[in-house]
């Protein structure tokens, strides 16, 4: 619902206004640890890493002496190998649906500790571009239906790559839908943008010939509300929820996974 | 010399309660003193009773009624003299009054506003007479002309940030401000997101703020209380003038229903940008207005009874061909029937109604939401004046309203839900003004404020992560719980000399109606809810002192002021909540505490050519919410350590006025990362500690040029206004953004609202 934002900057930007790089005295803190762990139907890795001042560059500073293991819920232990650039990875573990597993990372004489329940696959019906006139402009929209899983309170994470990159994510619940298909919409680029091609507005630009993908996560309700609270981390300004204790950054999220995609033609954009 | 004196203008130097018989009807002419020409559009009220004001007719005529006795009435035009007229009533001739152009030679000046006087000798602290001819004269934004953006360049005022309206007083939040209209709360008093408020400066006869010693009449806010009263139609002649503006036009009109007997006033504001996107191929099925209109009714029912009904209504449309759509305002009305029981007792009896909305939807392909939430009161309101004595003036009252208050109901996505609760509050006030002595004066008064939550929906008891535990059912019109909090609040005002005085004050006052921000501005997304079993009242102590001081001639004034206050249960989302997150409101906030402290100095120069003033504020703010920061003390968002408003006027001859204000505030608390690291792929960053940092400072010129020329049946003026002359660009956002170009891989970015804005507008009285 940050969609509610959008005519009002969009209001406040018709009204003139200006845009320029200001510079701030950044003060520093001691760098924390920052875990992002999973465990999926795909397989399961762990990256442990410290977070940069904001003077440094932002490629994350791998972590490799850290000790992680990963607990199901039926007692067994999992003891995660040091791979490269600070993932942590067990051959072959893929995650159990209705299984809460426990990831615990010890790493700078402190023990960080997570849990995630694995929820079951749901699916993505079709997905298609579509254009939506709207202020005498184009917008284009990636349009995909979700297929719920009946009966059961669901959180999703969609992932949305481009050339295999990040392009768009973000996260919903079904409440008001159980079971039913539900519409989401991935607002892409404007026409103007596509024709200015500027270069600010590349990484939303899509091109003849980009591969799509979309991944969809199930996810449990402490995954979404730690995902909910990194969505609005900066327009809020604060930091997301503690999914870890122990006092490390990041989260552990056991998902089931489904992927599809599709390339992108103008050809194919429905009006 | 003889020429600038006015007719009979001549100053009381203290306030002495009315203690007429009966209502009695003034008439009189006001007209200008050089051309001998009526003066139409003059603002006419008595001080003593400032809700009873009018404005001169075409013919400079004015009629009013007020209680017999003593009273002071207060003639105030854009570009003259305030006058200031005792008069003793009955009065039976017409009271002329003849107005001098702002302007000549100060040794000439003779007459002077009455304003300074009563800043010295109003025995509360941090009170702000705003005379609205005054602020006419202030550079507009987008010549607007607009009463709360003019109260922000007072000391102790600071604007809620880059073009918005709302106001911020003493470290408060705009939301903590009660602003009454004719006795009628306004809730979000902001058209066009907050650009501008929703009151038209045409329908105003007065306005006063109290920044924190609050007379004990009035109550429920635990910042300031802002109480604008609406002019009054003439009882003898239609009168009519307007206004066309880049942005809006007005229209007024007023005049007699049955002479000398009863009168009406309308002042109506329609904003016209979308009548041009309607000629616009691309933007026709755009919507971007919003109205306001003002009307009031006087009857006079006899000597002794009055019937005031004053009606407001503010609307905002925005819509976006089908996909989006929203709309906010306020309905208002009041009832108030005056009543004179004999020579020391009168009573005012209103009858309130409120209606606050704000309704939003979005519409795009197949994903539909909408979000609407509403605030109803219905009140009455019993207030007694009282002059037992010569040297007391008792206020003593009681209220009570019904509140029913919808905090939201959406529909997102077929997901509907809505949190609607009820409540009944109640006050009950004296104060006393005394005169224990010549050169000093108190006033100390009592306010019971009780406020109980209604059952007919559901109340719930949470556990620490927010999530209910148990959910708690009461019927409809069932107490849920009641609050009960003893407001004192105690003032004194000790005269050194003739033009020298110290103020001293101490207030408690408490909110039950909270509101909660996503944004540091208003927005149509704020969410409302009450004190409930969960939901403490708010309460604010204030502490202040302050000195005044007159020159001799009253030409140039100084005051300074200091205050410290405490707020307790004051209410903020956690981290990670936003307004939507739950239905149930109590579940996504945190109760906290506040302090604020700072020195308001405040230097005025009151006649001559020139005149206008210089304020300077220095101040703190603070919050400490467990759960936020650490729980510890942190910097508030509204924190700025100093602001200063520099305010000119400049008459010039042949009908120029000429106007500049320069304001000045030191960057508004920022929270700003220490840290970055990285989500799926995506960077995060940390943020050590709340509000930590500085926005870059502010500054503004604005500056007018007004030309006005009073023919003999009409009266027009041309205004021409620069807004952010020197085109500085100021923050208005600032947000962090990935920069593969840079090493740090990370830039800061500052957006602005406005550029150098130039406007223009045409005024007319007919």
């Amino acid at each position: 619902m940050k969609k509610y934002i959008l005519p009002v900057i969009l209001l406040l930007s018709l009204l003139a206004g200006c845009e320029k790089e200001i510079y701030i005295d950044y003060r520093t803190v001691e760098p924390l640890y920052v875990i992002e762990g999973r465990i999926s139907n795909e397989g399961t890795e762990v990256l442990v890493t410290l977070t940069k001042d904001m003077d440094d560059g932002s490629d994350p500073t791998p972590q490799s002496d850290a000790t992680v293991t990963l607990i199901s819920g039926d007692g067994e232990i999992y003891p995660l190998d040091y791979a490269v650039d600070g993932y942590y990875r067990a051959a072959d573990l893929t995650g159990t649906v209705g299984q809460t597993y426990t990831l615990q990372v010890e790493a700078g004489g402190n023990m960080f500790t997570s849990t995630s329940e694995m929820h079951g696959q749901a699916q993505i019906g079709s997905l298609h571009f579509q254009w939506l006139k709207a202020l005498g402009e184009k917008v284009l929209f990636l349009v995909f239906v979700l297929e719920d899983i009946p009966d059961q309170e669901n959180y999703y994470h969609y992932k949305v790559y481009r050339n295999g990159e990040n392009y768009r994510w973000y996260v919903m619940n079904d409440r008001g839908n159980d079971g039913k298909p539900i519409s989401v919409n991935v607002f892409c680029m404007t026409e103007q943008m596509a024709k200015d091609d500027k270069e600010d507005d590349r990484e939303h630009i899509l091109y003849e010939g980009d591969e799509i993908s979309i991944e969809l996560q199930t996810i449990d309700k402490r995954t979404y509300d730690y995902l909910y609270s990194v969505g609005l981390s900066e327009s809020a300004a604060s930091n997301p929820i503690d999914n870890f204790t122990g006092g490390c950054l990041g989260y552990f999220a056991a998902f089931s996974t489904f992927r599809t995609g599709t390339v992108f033609s103008y050809a194919d954009i429905r009006e | 010399m003889d020429k600038l004196i006015v007719l009979g203008a001549l100053l009381m130097l203290c306030v002495s309660p009315c203690r007429g018989q009966n209502s009695h009807l003034l008439r009189g002419r006001v007209t200008d003193r050089e051309t001998g020409r009526p003066l139409a559009g003059v603002t006419v009220y008595s001080r003593q009773f400032p809700d009873a004001g009018t404005g001169t007719t075409g013919q400079g005529r004015f009629t009013f009624s007020v209680p017999d006795g003593t009273t002071t009435l207060v003639f105030s035009f854009l570009g003259y003299e305030t006058v200031e007229l005792q008069v003793d009533l009955p009065a039976d001739e017409e009271i002329l009054v003849s107005m001098s152009e702002e302007s000549h030679d100060i040794d000439q000046v003779t007459v002077t506003s009455r304003s300074a006087r009563d800043r010295l000798d109003n025995v509360l602290p941090g009170v702000e007479k705003i005379e609205i001819a005054e602020m006419a004269k202030i550079p507009a934004l987008l010549g607007e002309r607009d009463i709360l953006r003019s109260l922000q360049l007072l000391p102790g005022i600071k604007s809620e940030g880059e073009g918005s309206s709302g106001f911020q007083v003493r470290g408060g939040t705009a939301s903590q401000n009660l602003i009454m209209l004719d006795d009628a709360t306004i809730y979000n008093s902001g058209h066009l997101m907050g650009i501008f408020s929703t009151f038209n400066d045409d329908a105003l006869a007065n306005a006063a703020l109290y920044k924190g010693q609050i007379p004990a009449q009035y109550g429920g806010a635990v910042s300031s209380v802002f109480d604008i009263n609406t002019k009054t139609g003439n009882m003898e002649d239609y009168n009519y003038s307007g206004s066309v503006g880049l942005l809006s036009a007005k229209v007024n009109v007023e005049g007699p229903i049955a002479r000398d007997k009863a009168s009406f006033f309308v002042a109506a504001r329609r904003s016209y940008l979308d009548l041009f996107l309607k000629f616009t191929e691309d933007y026709k099925n755009n919507t971007l207005n919003f109205y306001d209109i003002n009307s009031k009714v006087n009857y006079n029912i006899g000597q002794r009874d009055k019937l005031f009904v004053s009606f407001f209504m503010g609307r905002d449309n925005m819509g976006l061909d089908d996909l989006m759509r929203m709309k906010w305002g306020n309905i208002a009305t009041t009832a108030r029937w005056f009543r004179q029981y004999n020579d020391r007792l009168y009573s005012n009896t209103s009858f309130i109604l409120t209606s606050f909305l704000s309704d939003n939807s979005i519409d795009i392909l197949d994903v539909a939401n909408s979000f609407d939430t509403h605030i109803r009161k219905y009140g009455l309101r019993e207030d007694f004046s009282w002059t037992p004595h010569s040297r007391h003036s008792v206020r003593f009252g009681f209220e009570s309203v019904y509140i029913d208050l919808k905090s939201a109901e959406w529909d997102m996505n077929n997901y509907r839900e809505k949190e609607r609760r009820y409540a009944w509050e109640n006050a009950v006030w004296i104060n006393d003004e005394w005169i224990v002595k010549d050169n000093l004066t108190v006033s100390v008064g009592l306010r019971l404020n009780a406020f109980s939550a209604l059952g007919g929906s559901p109340y719930y008891i949470l556990d620490a992560n927010g999530d209910i535990v148990q959910t708690l059912t009461y019927g409809r019109g069932d107490f849920v719980n009641t609050y009960l909090v003893l407001e004192p609040r105690a003032s004194l005002n000790y005269s050194i000399d003739r033009n020298r005085s110290i103020k001293a004050g101490y207030s408690r006052t408490s909110q039950n109606i909270h509101s909660l921000r996503n944004l540091n501005m208003s927005m149509p997304m704020d969410r409302y809810t009450m004190s409930s079993n969960l939901v403490k009242p708010q309460e604010s102590d204030q502490l202040s002192l302050g000195y005044v001081m007159l020159t001799g001639k009253q030409t140039y004034e100084f005051s300074i002021e200091g205050y410290y206050k405490t707020i307790r249960n004051i209410l903020d989302y956690k981290d990670g909540k936003s307004f939507n997150s739950e239905i149930e409101l109590e579940r996504l906030v945190l109760p906290g505490k506040g302090r604020s402290y700072g020195i308001e100095a405040y230097a005025r120069k009151n006649t001559g050519r020139l005149t206008g003033w210089v304020s300077y504020t220095l101040s703190w703010s603070e919050n400490k919410i467990d759960g936020i920061n650490n729980d510890r003390w942190y910097t508030a968002g509204n924190d700025r350590r100093h602001d200063i408003s520099v305010v000119g006027m400049y008459n010039l001859p042949r009908g120029w006025q000429m106007a500049a204000t320069w304001v000045y505030n030191t960057g508004q608390a920022l929270t700003a990362p220490s840290a970055k690291y990285q989500v799926n792929g995506e960077t995060v960053y940390y943020y050590a500690e709340r509000n930590g940092y500085r926005a870059p400072d502010y500054h503004r010129l604005d500056i007018s040029a007004t030309h006005r020329k009073v023919n003999k049946r009409y009266t027009r003026e041309w205004v021409f206004g620069v807004y952010n002359a020197y085109c500085r660009y100021n923050p208005f956002l600032i947000v962090f953004e990935d920069d593969d170009h840079k090493p740090s891989g990370t830039k800061t970015v500052q957006r602005s609202l406005f550029g150098i804005i130039p406007s223009v507008s045409y005024n007319f009285k007919f």
